[in-house]
């Protein structure tokens, strides 16, 4: 984490525990605001970002200490008053934005990347489907990013907060198109430039891409990363494994499907139970 | 035309010229307009003005620890604010002048 990170996530703690001082009703105002500043855009500078709300919170305090609401100090039109904020943030530098569609671009390649290797036979990637997949996940954070800064001030009268289920119908028919394009570019891009990769290339390539990830994972502290770990160790353990010439036969062929299936499982199943534990925590925080 | 549209123009030059009295910051800067007059402003209209500002690298802002305790963002005039104020100070007497001879030959004042 460089220094500029370090001092946002500072700032960022620093405002958690300022928040708490706020009453139930301002701090309901101020997690609104911060959550429609925050979601603004994926392309502003976040110090920027996270120092400005900083400042907020602490100047909500000291209004409720003087016997105002946030309300009245902020100003009822949040929504109009945060888009003056907005037009006004710092956008983040070149490497930084770099560095912001890193993630969900890693994220989505690893996956791509697991998915190739879990597969027997010479290591297959097809350069056009990375390609596709870092679009399809830049489009996604952006989008995601988007719908939830719209549904922060929806109106009261808007059918997607008077109607759960009109919310958990448009939520499934959102994920279903995005997991359906997902498929589509898995299972349907033409393959005119793969490369593949023989033995023992592949292995050392799946070993160097997990350490790598893992290393980039814990060292940059990408908290919310963690749960993806076991997964990503037992789904390079089968594909290394069945890389490795006899070890298939050993264990025979039936037994080495059961072992990649429960590995997946496995790795599945810690993913939810971590990820749920974090969001719990975070949650009490 | 609206109070708020008046305002608009005149807040930046009421800010600077505050700034440059003295450091201050977002909460302190609404209770000093408020309390010259500007009862109606908000901290919602302050910060854009001040993000503004900053940007036109017409103020600095630096995170210092405030008597309250926690560090805060206080905001001093840049030289380049300093030119800016005197610019508005005459713009605004110009105006000033023009309006009221105005209103006096109308008879309206």
């Amino acid at each position: 984490m460089n220094k500029k990170d370090t001092r946002t996530e500072k700032l960022r703690d620093e405002t958690n525990e300022l928040k708490k001082q706020l009453e139930e009703a301002n701090a309901k105002f101020f997690d609104d605001l911060r959550s429609y500043l925050i979601t603004s855009g994926i392309f502003y500078d976040e110090e920027d970002v996270t120092e400005q709300i900083y400042n907020v919170c602490l100047d909500l305090i000291e209004a409720q200490e003087n016997g105002q609401t946030a309300e009245e100090y902020f100003g009822k039109d949040s929504r109009k008053l945060a888009n003056s904020m907005i037009k006004n943030f710092k956008h983040a530098g070149l490497k930084e934005m770099f560095n912001i569609t890193l993630i969900p671009i890693g994220i989505f390649w690893l996956i791509t990347f697991m998915s190739d290797f879990a597969n027997s036979g010479a290591l297959k990637i097809n350069i056009l489907e990375y390609l596709l997949m870092a679009g399809l996940s830049v489009a996604l954070t952006c989008i995601v990013f988007s719908l939830v800064h719209k549904s922060i001030y929806l109106s009261e009268n808007n059918i997607l907060r008077k109607s759960k289920i009109a919310g958990f119908i448009a939520g499934t028919v959102f994920f279903a198109s995005f997991l359906l394009l997902f498929l589509s570019i898995s299972l349907w891009t033409p393959d005119f430039l793969t490369i593949k990769i023989a033995y023992p290339y592949d292995t050392i390539l799946i070993l160097a891409l997990a350490l790598v990830s893992i290393t980039w994972i814990i060292s940059s502290k990408q908290v919310y990363l963690y749960p993806i770990t076991p997964f990503i160790i037992l789904i390079a353990l089968v594909g290394i494994i069945q890389r490795i010439p006899g070890i298939v036969d050993a264990i025979g062929t039936d037994n080495f499907k059961y072992l990649s299936i429960g590995a997946t499982v496995i790795g599945f199943l810690a993913n939810i139970i971590w990820s749920r534990i974090q969001v719990n925590k975070l949650s009490n925080d | 035309m609206s109070k708020t549209q008046m305002l608009k123009g005149v807040l930046e030059g009421c800010v600077l010229q505050i700034v440059a009295q003295h450091e201050t910051y977002g909460y302190q800067l609404v209770q000093e307009l408020r309390a010259v007059g500007f009862t109606d402003v908000i901290g919602g209209t302050i910060y854009p003005i001040l993000q503004k500002l900053e940007k036109k690298a017409l103020i600095s802002g630096r995170m210092k620890p405030s008597p309250e305790g926690p560090r805060r963002k206080y905001f001093s005039i840049t030289p380049d604010g300093k030119a800016e104020l005197t610019a508005f100070l005459q713009d605004w007497q110009e105006i000033n002048n023009n309006v009221k001879r105005i209103f006096k030959l109308g008879g309206k004042e």
